[in-house]
């Protein structure tokens, strides 16, 4: 195996691991912060919390798979470090972006169903 | 292992222990700020309690994404480090990047506790979208006069 082909591996095995783990953790722990968001209403906040998986899942896959090509020629082991962890730092840093306007979003979303449904008590 | 490896291990060691260190603290204290010094598992409102914890568990996963993002980034350097001086300096640098990096998220995740613990308030005087007051009885004192 060539240190591209390793490097390449690498790259993908780190981003799926890191894409499954993040989205299992946000798909668990946003459960609550949905259901307080649509007011209590379990049905739609799982509904949105099943696609926001979804999608979480297809941008993270798209990215990763755009990003991997490179025109580095890879010749030692610290080349091919720089290349894997540009790469990973890369996909990780626009997922956690995402990820707040995604918790920045849904609060907008939160006092915009308030606000139309008139209710009085938030927690 | 040269001059240039072990600055990368210091840098990795040094940051990375920092990102866990103050998540850790942010989202322990993120929970007593969203609930304005209630503990989490409150009796007046334990649903409020709980919506903290979840919420700063949300904030907390996007600060490890985007600082470990930040720090993968960032580990790349064109110096050429052949002693232990240069060493110092290319480490110091790039530790000294990320530790301002870490400091902005900080006060950018704390500004969320802040915000959605006003929002968790049952205190119905305190939001901000009440119900708008009727004013007219504002004028009726003023032509009493």
């Amino acid at each position: 195996m060539t240190p591209i082909t390793v490097v390449y591996l690498l790259y993908l095995t780190l981003s799926v691991l890191i894409t499954v783990r993040v989205g299992h953790t946000l798909h668990r722990h946003g459960r609550l912060f949905l259901i307080d968001v649509f007011c209590g209403n379990q049905h739609r906040a799982d509904a949105v919390n099943h696609l926001l998986l979804v999608g979480f899942y297809l941008t993270n896959i798209a990215l990763v798979l755009f990003l991997l090509r490179s025109r580095l020629e890879i010749i030692d082991w610290f080349t091919g470090v720089h290349l894997l962890s540009s790469k990973l730092g890369i996909v990780m840093t626009t997922l956690g972006t995402m990820h707040f306007f995604n918790v920045f979003a849904l609060l907008q979303v939160r006092r915009y169903v308030r606000r139309m449904s008139g209710l009085g008590s938030v927690a | 292992m040269n001059e240039m490896a072990w600055t990368y291990v210091a840098y990795l060691g040094i940051t990375v222990g920092i990102t866990i260190w103050v998540a850790r603290t942010l989202q322990y204290y993120g929970v007593v700020v969203m609930t304005r010094g209630d503990s989490a598992n409150s009796q007046e409102n334990p649903q409020a309690g709980a919506l903290a914890e979840a919420m700063s568990h949300l904030l907390v996963v996007g600060f490890y994404l985007v600082n470990l993002g930040v720090i993968s980034f960032a580990l790349k350097s064109t110096e050429n480090v052949n002693n232990p001086q240069t060493a110092i300096e290319l480490l110091s640098t790039k530790v000294g990047m990320i530790l301002v990096v870490l400091g902005a998220m900080h006060f950018l995740i704390l500004a969320a506790c802040a915000s959605y613990g006003r929002n968790l308030e049952a205190k119905p005087h305190h939001r901000r979208d009440r119900p708008v007051e009727d004013v007219t009885r504002f004028l009726d004192t003023d032509s009493d006069k």
